[in-house]
C-alpha cells in the first residue's frame, strides 16, 4: 500500500511537473518577443507588380542584380516563381484577379513567423527569432541539415546546393541591419512606389488592416492573412481575392512547433521519461536475474 | 507627507493632460494653436476628443472628405514639376491642365484632390503628405505613396500596365533605352477635343428590337444637352481601355433612362436603324421657316421633361397686335388700307394656320386672288 | 542447406564471386562520395528547395536507424528480460547495429552541407532543446558510443591471450595482455548500465525520428501525418528489430554454410505478430480519429503506397507468423521477416519522401544515380564489414567451434 501510494504520488508529481514545464515554456517563449515587434502589411490591392522590391532586395542583400529597368519586364509573370538562394523575394501575378479585372500581384518572401517551425527545427540554433520580429540566420553555426526547409509551412528557405564547402540557408532577413539596427525601412518597403507594403509595429499593422477592411468591406476579403496563421506571422496580407486562390497555403492557427515541442518536452522535460524508463528496465533486469538464479 | 501627495497629484494631472492634449505628429505648419477641434481636425479624426492613445483616425480622407472649392480647371497650374523625391528616377513633369480638363467629366477637382481649405484653396500634395515615409503614421501614405496611388489608379486601369517610364525616366540610363516621349509636347495642352460621331448604331441583346440608333448630334445640338449631362463620372478608362467594353453599354442604358422615362422600349429599340429626329414626322407639327431655329426648350420648357405645347399660335405669341406686329415678316407688306385692321378681321379667331378670309368686308374679293398689300419678292 | 556438418567446418574465404560484385558496388559508391565532397551536393544529388531531403536521409538514416533496431531489441530480450536461449543471436545483432549506426552517422555526414560543423551539437552554446533533430542527433551520437562499448568485449575476446605483435613491438605483448584483462573485468562490471542505456537511447531517438516529420505539418500526406507518429515509429522499430535479427541470421548462415538457428529464430518470431497487432491497432485508431480513411481509395500514389505498406508489411507477415507450422519453417520465416522489413522500410520512405508533398512543386524528386550509388555503396560496405567481422571476430558462435 505504502509503495503504491508513493508511486502514485510520484507519477502525479511527474505528470504535473511535465505539464507545468510545457506551459511555462510556452509562456517564456511568448515573453521573449518584444510587444513592440515589427511587421509588414502587404495590401495586394495596391501592388502594381512593378517588381522594384525585387530589385531593392537584391541591392540591399548583395544578391546578383540586373539593371532597374529590366524589372519592368512582365514576361516573368508567365510562370509562378519561388524565392531562390539568389532571390529572397519574388512577385507573382495572377491575371484577372485584381480589383479592376486586371492582375493581382503577390510578393512572396519569408513570413517571419511568430513561432517559427524552422527555428524550432534548427539543431544548432542557427535560426533564431529576434525579439523584434525577424527570423535570423547564423551561417557559422549552421551544419547544413536543411531540416528548416523541410519544416517551413510557406516553403521559403532555400539552399545553396551548388556550393561545396560553405553552402548557406538563404531567405529574407526583414533587413535586420537596416530596420532594427539603423532605424531604416526594409529595402522593399522603402522602394515600393504605392506603399502597398508598409512597415511598422505588428500590433498597429493589425489595427490598420482591420480598419481598412471595415472601411472598404466590398473591396477586401475579411481576412488578414498572417494575423493568426501558424500562430501569426510578421508579414501580413490584405487581398480582394480568397487567399487560397492566389497561392497562399491554408494553415491552421497553431504553429506546428507548438505540437512537436509539447511532444518533445512532454517526454523529455527534465529527462523524466528516459530516467523512468531507465529505472523500469533496471528493476525488470534485477527481478528477472533473481528469478533466473532461483531456478 | 501632504506635500508628497500634492506632488503625486500634480504629476498625475500633468501626465493625464499631456496624454489628452496631443502634441501630435501633424505635418509641417498644421500644428494646432489650441486644442479646439476644427474642420481641419475632422478631416482625419472621427471623434470629438482624439487623444494620443485613441486618435480615432479616419482611414483615408479621400474624395471630398472636406472639399469646398469650385474652381474651374483652368484656374490650376498648367504644369507641375514633381521633383521632391528624386532618387532612382528623374522628376515627373506633370501636365496639370491636361489631367484637370479630363477630370471635368468626372467630378472636377475632387477626382484627384480630396481636401481644400474653407476658402476653397487646394493645397499641394506635399503640404500634408510627408516626403519621408514613417512607420509611426501608418494611416497616411507618404508623398511617394500618395502620388503613385493617385496616378496609377487611372493609369493602370486604362493602360493595364505599370511602365514607370511612362511618367518618369530612370536616372543614368542612356537615352535610347527610354521612351522618346517629349515632355514639352504637353505644356499648355488640354485634353484634345473629343469628336463625336453624328450617330451611333448599337447592337443590343434585346430581341424584339436589337438595333438602337443614337443620334449624338441631335442630342447635343438639337436638344441642347451638355457633355456632362450624360458623361458624368466617366473616367479615362471608359475611352482608353481597350479590354473592357461590355460595361459601357450597360451604363448607356442607365444614362438614357435618366431622360427617357417612357415605358415604351421601341422608342429606342428597333429592328432596323432609325432616322434622325424629324419634328414633322414624329410630332405632326411642321417646323416652318421660323420655328426651325428655335431652341427646343423655348417651346418644350425643359430638356429633361418635355411638355407638349399648344399648337395655337397666340398661346405663345400673346403680344401679336396691330402696331406691334410687323406683318412684312410673313412676306406680305400690308397696304395702307389694311395696316390698321384688327388681326381677327382677316384671321378668323386669330387662328393663323387657317387661310385668311376677305368675306368680313368684301363681297367679291377672295384670298388669294387678291391680297391686302404687296408680296415681298424673295 | 541442412547437409552441412559442423565437424568438418571450415571458415569460407572472404572473397566469393558475390562478394566481388558487392565490392564493386561499394567502390562505385565511394567514388560518388568522393565527387560529392569535391564538387558539392548539387553535383551528385537531385535535391532542391522543394525536396531538401532525398534518399540519403530517407533510406540511409531513417531506414538505417529502424533496421539497426535489432541490437537493442535482442539486448532487451536477452539481457534485460533474461529470455533464455537467445545467446547465439546477440552478437550478430550487435554487430549489425554497430555497423548500421556507424553508417547512419556517415550518411548524415554525407548529407550535411557543412558536415565539418557537426561537432556543434556537442557544444552547449548551440544546444537547442526544442529541436527533435537535436534530440535525434544527441541520442544517435550517444548510442553509437554505447554500441562501441558494447562491442568492445568482442574485440577483447578476439585478442585476449592471443596478443602477438610483430617485430619490435613484441615487448609490449605482456602490457597489452594485462590491459585487455583489466578491460575485460571492468567492462563486465559496467556493461549492465550500458545495455540499459542503449535501450533507453534507442527508444528515445527511434520515436523522435517520427517527431521530426510531425513538424513538417501540412507537407506530409494526412495518411502518415499524425501527432502519434513518434509512437508509430517506435512500435514499428520494435517489430523490425526482431525481423532484422531473423533475416540477417538466416542470410549469414546461408552465406557462411552454417546450420540456420531456426529454433531460436522461431521463438523470437513469436513476438512479431503481437507487436504487429499493437502497431496496426495504433495506426487504425489514429486513422479513425483523424478520419483519414477518406484518402484510402483515392487511387493516388500515396494511397497505393499505404496499401502496400499495410498488406505486405503487416497483413502478410502477421498471417504467416500466426501459425507455429510456418514459424518453424525456414523459408516462411525468412519470407515473413523480409516482408516486415520491406513494410517498415516502405513506411520510412513514405513518411520522408513519397508522402512528403511540397506546397509548390517545380519538378518531382527522383534520386540521381550518384545518390543511389552512394546509398547502395554504403549498404555494400556494411555487408563487407559484417563479413569481415564475422570471419575474424568471435561473433557467430558456430563458426568458432
Amino acid at each position: 500500500m505504502g509503495i503504491e501510494r508513493r508511486e502514485f504520488l510520484k507519477t502525479l508529481a511527474i505528470a504535473s511537473g511535465t505539464l507545468a514545464g510545457v506551459s511555462s515554456l510556452k509562456a517564456s517563449d511568448k515573453a521573449k518577443l518584444n510587444p513592440d515587434r515589427f511587421g509588414v502589411l502587404s495590401d495586394l490591392t495596391y501592388c502594381i507588380g512593378c517588381r522594384k522590391c525585387e530589385w531593392a532586395c537584391n541591392e540591399a542583400n548583395d544578391l546578383p542584380n540586373q539593371p532597374l529597368d529590366s524589372f519592368s519586364d512582365t514576361s516573368v509573370f508567365e510562370q509562378m516563381r519561388r524565392p531562390t538562394s539568389e532571390k529572397y523575394t519574388v512577385v507573382n501575378s495572377y491575371a484577372d484577379k485584381g480589383l479592376d479585372g486586371g492582375a493581382l500581384n503577390v510578393k512572396v518572401q519569408c513570413m517571419h513567423c511568430e513561432n517559427p517551425p524552422c527555428v524550432s527545427a534548427c539543431i544548432v540554433g542557427a535560426l533564431r527569432k529576434h525579439p523584434d520580429g525577424p527570423v535570423t540566420y547564423n551561417a557559422s553555426a549552421c551544419i547544413g541539415c536543411r531540416y528548416c526547409i523541410i519544416t517551413c509551412p510557406f516553403q521559403i528557405p532555400t539552399y545553396e546546393y551548388e556550393k561545396v564547402l560553405t553552402p548557406q540557408v538563404r531567405k529574407c532577413t526583414l533587413c535586420l541591419e537596416r530596420t532594427i539596427e539603423n532605424e531604416q525601412l526594409p529595402a522593399c518597403v522603402e522602394v515600393c512606389p504605392t506603399e502597398a507594403i508598409i512597415f511598422g509595429h505588428r500590433e498597429e499593422l493589425i489595427d490598420v488592416a482591420h480598419e481598412r477592411i471595415k472601411k472598404n468591406p466590398d473591396k477586401y476579403i475579411d481576412h488578414v492573412y498572417g494575423e493568426h496563421e501558424v500562430g501569426g506571422t510578421s508579414w501580413m496580407y490584405l487581398s480582394n481575392q480568397p487567399f487560397n486562390e492566389i497561392g497562399f497555403p491554408e494553415l491552421s492557427d497553431n504553429s506546428p512547433a507548438e505540437l512537436t515541442e509539447s511532444i518533445q518536452h512532454g517526454i523529455f522535460k527534465g529527462f523524466s521519461g528516459p530516467i523512468m524508463l531507465f529505472s523500469l528496465l533496471g528493476i525488470i533486469m534485477k527481478v528477472m536475474k533473481k528469478e533466473e538464479e532461483n531456478e | 507627507m501632504k506635500k508628497l501627495y500634492m506632488l503625486a497629484a500634480f504629476i498625475f494631472t500633468t501626465t493625464l493632460i499631456n496624454g489628452q492634449l496631443v502634441k501630435p505628429n501633424h505635418s509641417k505648419d498644421r500644428t494646432l494653436a489650441n486644442s479646439q477641434m476644427n474642420d481641419y481636425c475632422r478631416t482625419c479624426h472621427t471623434c470629438e476628443n482624439p487623444t494620443r492613445f485613441n486618435p480615432c483616425f479616419e482611414q483615408c480622407a479621400r474624395h471630398g472628405a472636406q472639399f469646398s472649392s469650385n474652381k474651374s480647371f483652368e484656374a490650376g497650374p498648367d504644369i507641375v514639376i514633381l521633383d521632391k523625391l528624386i532618387k532612382l528616377y528623374k522628376p515627373v513633369i506633370f501636365s496639370h491642365k491636361l489631367h484637370a480638363s479630363m477630370s471635368e467629366m468626372s467630378g472636377g477637382c475632387t477626382h484627384c484632390h480630396h481636401y481644400s481649405d474653407k476658402s476653397g484653396e487646394i493645397p499641394a500634395c506635399n503640404k500634408c503628405h510627408d516626403e519621408k515615409a514613417d512607420f509611426t503614421n501608418l494611416n497616411e501614405p507618404s508623398l511617394k505613396g500618395a502620388y503613385h496611388r493617385q496616378c496609377l489608379g487611372c493609369h493602370r486601369e486604362w493602360g493595364h500596365e505599370n511602365a514607370c517610364q511612362f511618367c518618369h525616366q530612370e536616372i543614368g540610363l542612356s537615352d535610347e533605352r527610354v521612351s522618346t516621349y517629349d515632355k514639352t509636347d504637353i505644356v499648355g495642352v488640354p485634353h484634345p477635343l473629343i469628336k463625336a460621331e453624328q450617330k451611333y448604331v448599337y447592337q443590343t441583346p434585346y430581341k424584339q428590337g436589337p438595333v438602337v440608333t443614337f443620334h449624338h448630334t441631335d442630342h447635343v445640338d438639337l436638344f441642347g444637352l451638355k457633355c456632362t449631362d450624360c458623361h458624368k463620372g466617366d473616367n479615362c478608362s471608359l475611352c482608353h481601355d481597350t479590354v473592357k467594353r461590355e460595361e459601357k453599354v450597360v451604363k448607356h442604358v442607365e444614362t438614357c433612362g435618366k431622360c427617357h422615362t417612357e415605358d415604351n422600349c421601341n422608342f429606342c429599340h428597333s429592328t432596323k436603324e432609325k432616322p434622325a429626329f424629324n419634328h414633322s414626322i414624329s410630332t405632326g407639327f411642321v417646323l416652318g421657316h421660323y420655328h426651325q431655329d428655335v431652341d427646343c426648350n423655348n417651346c418644350h420648357q425643359s430638356v429633361s421633361n418635355f411638355v407638349r405645347p399648344s399648337t395655337n399660335c397666340t398661346d405663345c405669341h400673346i403680344h401679336w397686335a396691330v402696331g406691334t406686329f410687323d406683318h412684312s415678316v410673313t412676306g406680305l407688306t400690308l397696304n395702307e388700307y389694311h395696316e390698321e385692321e384688327d388681326c381677327e378681321n382677316c384671321h378668323i379667331d386669330r387662328d393663323f394656320r387657317v387661310e385668311p378670309t376677305c368675306d368680313n368686308c368684301h363681297d367679291d374679293i377672295n384670298y388669294p386672288e387678291y391680297i391686302p398689300g404687296d408680296r415681298l419678292s424673295k | 542447406m541442412n547437409n552441412i556438418t559442423t565437424l568438418s567446418y571450415e571458415k569460407p574465404r572472404f572473397f566469393t564471386p558475390g562478394v566481388w560484385v558487392i565490392t564493386l558496388l561499394a567502390s562505385v559508391g565511394l567514388l560518388s562520395l568522393l565527387v560529392r565532397f569535391i564538387f558539392g551536393l548539387g553535383a551528385v544529388t537531385n535535391l532542391d528547395n522543394q525536396y531538401p531531403w532525398g534518399i540519403w536521409i530517407a533510406v540511409d538514416v531513417a531506414c538505417g536507424v529502424a533496421l539497426a533496431a535489432g541490437g537493442f531489441m535482442t539486448a532487451l530480450i536477452a539481457h534485460i528480460v533474461h529470455g533464455k536461449g537467445y545467446k547465439s543471436v546477440i552478437r550478430p545483432a550487435l554487430l549489425t547495429a554497430t555497423l548500421g549506426y556507424t553508417f547512419v552517422a556517415l550518411g548524415v555526414l554525407t548529407d550535411l552541407g557543412r558536415y565539418y560543423n557537426m561537432w556543434h551539437i556537442l557544444l552547449p552554446k548551440y544546444w537547442s532543446p526544442n529541436s527533435a533533430l537535436f534530440e535525434v542527433g544527441m541520442c544517435v551520437a550517444s548510442y553509437l558510443t554505447v554500441l562501441y562499448i558494447e562491442f568492445l568485449p568482442i574485440v577483447v575476446d578476439r585478442f585476449k591471450g592471443r596478443v602477438n605483435l610483430p617485430g619490435m613491438l613484441k615487448t609490449f605483448n605482456g602490457f597489452f595482455e594485462r590491459f585487455l584483462k583489466i578491460l575485460d573485468v571492468s567492462l563486465k562490471k559496467v556493461m549492465t548500465i550500458f545495455i540499459i542505456l542503449g535501450v533507453v537511447l534507442s527508444c528515445m531517438h527511434q520515436s523522435s525520428l517520427g517527431t521530426l516529420m510531425v513538424l513538417a505539418s501540412v507537407k506530409v500526406h494526412p495518411l502518415w501525418q499524425t501527432p502519434i507518429l513518434p509512437l508509430l515509429f517506435l512500435l514499428s522499430a520494435f517489430v523490425v528489430g526482431f525481423a532484422m535479427v531473423i533475416f540477417e541470421s538466416l542470410i549469414a548462415s546461408k552465406s557462411f554454410n552454417l546450420k540456420p538457428e531456426v529454433k531460436v529464430l522461431s521463438r523470437l518470431s513469436r513476438f512479431i505478430p503481437i507487436l504487429l497487432l499493437i502497431y496496426l491497432t495504433a495506426k487504425l485508431i489514429d486513422m479513425v480519429t483523424r478520419e483519414t480513411y477518406v484518402y484510402l481509395f483515392t487511387a493516388s500514389l500515396d494511397s497505393i503506397m499505404y496499401w502496400i505498406e499495410i498488406i505486405i508489411g503487416i497483413a502478410i507477415p502477421f498471417t504467416i507468423l500466426m501459425f507455429e507450422k510456418y514459424r518453424n519453417n525456414q523459408t516462411w520465416l525468412f519470407t515473413a521477416a523480409a516482408s516486415v522489413i520491406f513494410g517498415v522500410v516502405l513506411n520510412r520512405i513514405n513518411v520522408y519522401l513519397i508522402g512528403f508533398t511540397p506546397l509548390y512543386v517545380d519538378k518531382p524528386y527522383f534520386p540521381a544515380w550518384t545518390e543511389i550509388a552512394v546509398t547502395v555503396g554504403f549498404i555494400s560496405l556494411i555487408i563487407l564489414l559484417y563479413r569481415f567481422f564475422a570471419l575474424n571476430f568471435p561473433v557467430i558462435e558456430d563458426m568458432e567451434n
